[in-house]
């Protein structure tokens, strides 16, 4: 196993937060170590499209002022933290991982954005993506490579921010999850990644994939640090019009909650079906574990993720092809041939047959609060295979197969379909050291309860103490 | 899930076997000019894109409607579950 995470860069954001508040340490000085963590590694992993330096530094030296003269904003107060380059950023460019947004400039912000630097958070980079979010890169900007192994995929489309978080590139990131964007490269990257209920955190300013499905969430290396960045940006936004006026908890000072009554769902449909076998040991290995912690393991009938999956994939498509008409009209070779493929099979798909999946998502939602009942949460895998390789993976081949997308968002797909929230975090390595993720989905609104219960069962383990070994050799050759 | 047959409520569309000209004709209506050979490239993406489709619609969700997200609250703003 790779050695224990020591460096500045690689400690914890609630541990960095406090030193800065302490004033053992600035804000100039986290930021220039993760500038140059940036520096050091960026270039193996590609995982930043741009990297704010420049004004990184700038909005480290205002928190350290703001600091010494008795200001604190908080725990985000002075963090180094990126977001996906799909949020926009007054003033810097803001692509989307494609060619369609090259150059341009937005004149303000996303709401995300916004609030991490009212909170006093350094941006230090917009993290690169899939291509709009949508199945896979575009071949002039390129994969960005696992931390864990860089022959392999990060999986998309936050594939920037997991790296990134999980090299200390930065103490988190912003993603958006629409099929399983946040939550499945936060498993193949050994992080923790949340997308929380449908309208918990704005979309204002996050260039769309699927506005009915579309999630943002944070990504972070513990689940205290998730939930410091989500206490920062959930909550109402009149800029969005699904936004909720549900109140936002206090996700921090709740962590530590008691979960010995925890009543955990495990559904054989969305346990068993197509796993890699290594990643199944693991997963039952931390249903064992929350079994340890008091909690009551019960199986339980869920709707058949391969039919919610096609359901799902029909309201995609047709709202991504409908947000994309005007460019796929007039630019359409500055798409990457899949994804143009994808957002042009998308456009044919009847409207009877769009209308019909929007029946089907009240039912499934109406089976899933049902199915929920006598549970707390449900507990299964984020993804049910590993890390692939880049050479030949979906999101670099150029297929675009929709059987291909459907299989890989068997898992994390229904919960973008319903707005249920859900987590994933490490549950351990493979024998060839790779992260698996365990997921975690709770009800409507109760991010608490999945953020309490991963933090016990990140407290009984030590997946989050690791060092990616990549980046571990690659530090190695730099010094 | 319950099926029934789709056979009212298909779209109007075969996915077994649809000709390069349909698929045109129906990209045209839907705003995009497509060259034969790019009809020729998607030829396959359709049709495992409408088959995908027809295991959707031959899910029977007549029970439900969508119109209850267009119910109005205060007058302004949209309910959300």
């Amino acid at each position: 196993m790779t050695s224990v995470r020591s460096d500045i860069c690689d400690q914890p954001l609630t541990e960095i937060a406090t030193r800065i508040r302490r004033r053992e340490m600035s804000s100039i000085e986290v930021t220039d170590a993760v500038l140059e963590r940036i520096s050091a590694l960026d270039q193996h992993l590609n995982t930043f499209i741009t990297i704010t330096a420049k004004q990184a530094r700038r909005q480290a030296e205002v928190a350290d002022r703001e600091i010494h003269e008795g200001i604190y904003r908080g725990v985000l107060h002075g963090i180094p933290v990126s977001v996906k380059d799909l949020f926009w950023t007054a003033g810097i460019r803001t692509t989307a991982g494609s060619r369609v947004l090259a150059n341009w400039v937005p004149e303000t912000s996303a709401t995300v954005v916004e609030r991490l630097q009212e909170a006093g958070a350094v941006l230090v980079g917009k993290a690169n993506m899939y291509e709009f979010a949508y199945g896979s890169v575009h071949p002039e900007i390129g994969p960005t490579r696992n931390p864990w192994d860089s022959s392999r995929s990060t999986g998309g489309s936050s594939s920037g921010s997991a790296a990134a978080v999980a090299a200390g590139m930065g103490y988190g990131s912003v993603g958006s999850d629409t099929g399983g964007s946040i939550r499945i490269p936060a498993a193949f990257c050994g992080i923790v990644g949340m997308k929380p209920t449908y309208g918990r955190v704005s979309r204002h300013g996050a260039i769309p994939l699927s506005w009915s499905c579309d999630h943002m969430g944070p990504m972070a290396r513990t689940v205290a640090d998730c939930a410091a960045l989500l206490q920062v940006i959930a909550g109402h936004d009149p800029l969005d019009s699904t936004s909720s006026d549900v109140p936002v908890a206090a996700y921090m000072d709740n962590l530590d909650s008691d979960v010995s009554t925890l009543r955990i769902g495990i559904a054989d449909s969305y346990l068993r079906q197509h796993i890699d076998p290594s990643a199944l040991i693991l997963i039952e290995s931390a249903i064992r574990d929350f079994e340890r912690l008091g909690a009551v393991v019960q199986v339980i009938e869920l709707p058949s993720p391969t039919e919610i999956v096609a359901t799902l994939v029909a309201i995609m498509g047709a709202e991504a092809a409908e947000y994309h008409m005007p460019t796929l009209q007039s630019q359409p070779d500055a798409y990457s041939a899949a994804v143009r493929t994808r957002l042009e099979v998308g456009a044919i798909t009847p409207a009877t047959t769009y209308i019909h999946a929007q029946r089907l998502r009240k039912r499934v939602i109406a089976q899933m609060r049902e199915a929920m009942a006598d549970v707390d949460i449900l507990l299964m895998p984020t993804s049910p295979v590993t890390a692939p390789l880049i050479d030949g993976d979906l999101s670099t081949s150029g297929d675009a197969h929709p059987g291909l997308l459907a299989a890989r968002i068997n898992y994390t797909g229904p919960f973008d379909l319903t707005g249920f929230p859900a987590i994933s975090i490490p549950c351990g390595y493979t024998g060839s050291g790779l992260p698996v993720g365990l997921q975690l989905v709770a009800r409507p609104y109760e991010e608490q309860t999945l953020l309490s219960a991963a933090w016990a069962y990140e407290q009984s383990t030590s997946w989050n103490h690791q060092l990616p070994s990549t980046v571990r050799s690659l530090l190695t050759d730099v010094a | 899930m319950h099926r029934h047959d789709g056979s009212d409520n298909d779209g109007g569309t075969n996915a077994d076997g649809l000709e390069p000209d349909a698929i045109r004709t129906i990209a045209h209506l839907a705003g995009i000019e497509l060259s034969n050979e790019r009809v020729s490239a998607l030829v396959p993406q359709v049709e495992a894109h409408l088959q995908l489709m027809k295991s959707v619609i031959i899910i029977d969700a007549r029970a439900t409607e969508p119109a209850l997200e267009l119910r109005l609250r205060e007058g302004i703003g949209i309910t959300h579950d």
